[in-house]
């Protein structure tokens, strides 16, 4: 067999290293990874407030983007009410938290509770919705998001459009290490993914759906794993964030804001990457912050006219634009 | 004419098969038999109902009426991966590879979704491997299928269906935009599959001569309905299917 690049699959599989044993842990690229895991572990001993809570607010748009680039990049099923995951895991901590009365023990509890119950709305919902293709399904999830809005503002269960209070705690430090974790999980989670049997099936369904079925790919309960997981994330996600401003009304949980940011993250990064849209939010939420504090009346112009630029100057991403042009590996 | 051979060891069965798009009976009152371990071929005009045939036997549209039976089991109405996992396999009329996939990959994913239990990454590599052999296409093995030429993706169409351990083959117009050296190789292919193989093959085919070489057994269609089934030899002095399809013309 020939020297190709594109020999991932063996590589993947250890078969060529599996001689080299133990030294494989020490590898210079895992000493890499753990350095730079320890490093941002180490961030809020020693950094102020405001870089704290900025790298928060970069690891919460990328674990968003890449949940979005999961169903969009991977699977090919492009969601335009995905913020309502990011609601659904908030409202759900949040219900918890406020109906049973507990206290900041129940942190780590109620954001796995957040995940699990944004995975099973969207287990639910993606039964019956992931059976349309394209446009149908898109404009679906819009609707969908649109439905849960309704349903919170409307349900005084739900804290009506008062919304719900947690209890008031400082927790910054604590919520940038749980988003850390969420974001390194979930970049892990996808490289992981990419070479396994779910991402092989993912990426037949995205190529050619009716193939992939004929080819005895189960197509509907895989579109349903991969929806699920592409909302477990953000669930978690609003489910911290809802312990971090101990506030939450349907406004702020089903912005539309939100799912434009995931696509223009994920557009910025590369699309159907791992890397793309973790290191595009770091770019993207960057540039934001540098253009706010900058030009604060032309912000939003100015960001939208490098994003149309980019989409049409580079369309596969910049952070990929970048990577190729420099000739380095990526996934 | 060769009637229905009602014996219980045929592989697919075809009972009553009707097919309704609306107005339209694209399929009507099929009855028929394919032996295990032959070559069968299925002809007939364009709009015939060929292709909704084996769409409806791979379970991509669910039969109006009538069932399909494999290997004794009723399979009309099932999901199309649990057919696949059944052991009927199928190429597409216009090849439909996974394109950014490579050859190799697309073969695994086969291998890996298509057979009974499914198969680990090794297993499917090493099976995608031989399979790729198999059909002449080794030297391709880590190039994407987009860059392939028809004939090659076909190629890897026919691993990939082959990868799922099938029982049964369904090959549609595998032999059509091929050049004549192309049609040559691809015969002596089908007759491999069923012979070291041991699979059944079920192949649509407007290549007449192929046809004719290679099929032990020919079952023509004509609007929905079959109007012939029959050795090569006697298909070719059969007044129906000459005047449904072939033409007064057609010399052999």
């Amino acid at each position: 067999m020939g020297v190709n690049q594109r020999e991932v699959v063996l590589e993947q599989r250890g078969e060529r290293d599996s001689s080299m044993g133990a030294s494989r842990v020490l590898s210079p690229k895992n000493i890499v990874i753990t350095l730079v895991i320890l490093g941002f572990l180490s961030v809020p001993y020693v950094a102020t407030g405001y870089v704290i809570s900025l790298l928060a607010s970069i690891f919460v748009a990328g674990v968003l983007a890449a949940s979005w680039n999961l169903m969009a990049g991977f699977c090919g099923y492009i969601s335009f009410g995905h913020q309502v995951f990011f609601g659904v895991g908030a409202y759900a901590a949040a219900i918890l938290v406020t109906s049973l009365k507990l206290g900041e023990g129940s942190l780590i509890y109620s954001i796995l509770f957040g995940g699990v119950a944004s995975s099973a709305v969207a287990f639910a919902f993606g039964y019956p919705a992931l059976i349309l293709r394209g446009p149908y399904f898109s404009i679906l999830t819009m609707g969908f998001s649109e439905l849960m809005y309704v349903i919170m503002v409307n349900t005084p269960w739900f804290g009506g459009a008062e919304g719900l209070n947690l209890p008031p705690v400082y927790i910054l430090p604590k919520y940038y290490t749980i988003v850390f974790v969420i974001f390194a999980g979930c970049f892990f989670f996808l490289y992981w993914m990419r070479k396994s049997k779910f991402g092989f099936a993912l990426a037949s369904i995205r190529q050619d759906e009716d193939a992939a079925e004929s080819s005895g790919i189960p197509t509907h309960f895989y579109k349903m794993l991969a929806f699920a997981v592409a909302a477990f994330f953000p669930g978690l996600i609003g489910a911290a964030y809802v312990w971090y401003i101990t506030y939450i009304d349907a406004v702020a949980a089903f912005q539309l804001h939100l799912v434009v940011e995931m696509i223009a993250i994920t557009m910025f990064g590369g699309l159907g990457t791992v890397v793309g849209p973790l290191i595009g939010a770091f770019c993207f939420v960057l540039l934001s912050e540098f253009l706010w504090a900058s030009m604060p009346e032309l912000y939003l112009i100015v960001l939208g006219v490098i994003i149309v630029v980019i989409i049409r100057f580079m369309p596969k991403g910049v952070v990929v634009h970048i990577l190729e042009s420099l000739k380095i590996k990526f996934v | 004419m060769i009637t229905n051979q009602n014996n219980g060891d045929a592989l697919l069965v075809l009972q009553n098969v009707s097919k309704r798009f609306g107005g339209l009976m694209a399929l009507s009152n099929l009855n028929c038999d394919i032996p295990r371990k032959k070559i069968v071929a299925l002809i007939g005009p364009n709009g015939a109902g060929k292709t909704t045939l084996f769409n409806t036997i791979s379970g991509v549209y669910r039969p109006t009426t009538g069932s399909v039976v494999f290997d004794s089991v009723d399979i009309s109405g099932m999901r199309p991966h649990a057919i696949c996992k059944m052991g009927i396999a199928r190429t597409f009329q216009i090849v439909r590879p996974f394109l950014k996939m490579t050859s190799l990959e697309n073969v695994m994913v086969g291998s890996m979704f298509g057979t009974e239990r499914g198969t680990g990454f090794k297993e499917a590599a090493e099976k995608g491997k031989e399979l790729l052999e198999f059909v002449g296409l080794a030297d391709r093995m880590n190039t994407p299928t987009a860059n392939l030429t028809l004939v090659n993706r076909k190629k890897v169409e026919l691993a990939k269906a082959l990868a799922s351990n099938p029982k049964l083959v369904l090959l549609d117009e595998i032999l059509a935009g091929l050049n004549p050296t192309e049609v040559e190789a691809a015969m002596d292919l089908i007759k491999k599959i069923r012979d070291s193989l041991g699979v059944t093959v079920f192949w649509v085919e407007h290549v007449m001569d192929a046809v004719i070489n290679l099929a032990e057994h020919i079952v023509v269609l004509n609007y929905g309905e079959k109007i012939a089934e029959e050795t090569p030899k006697g298909l070719l002095s059969n007044q129906t299917v000459i005047d449904a399809y072939l033409g007064e013309d057609y010399i052999f």
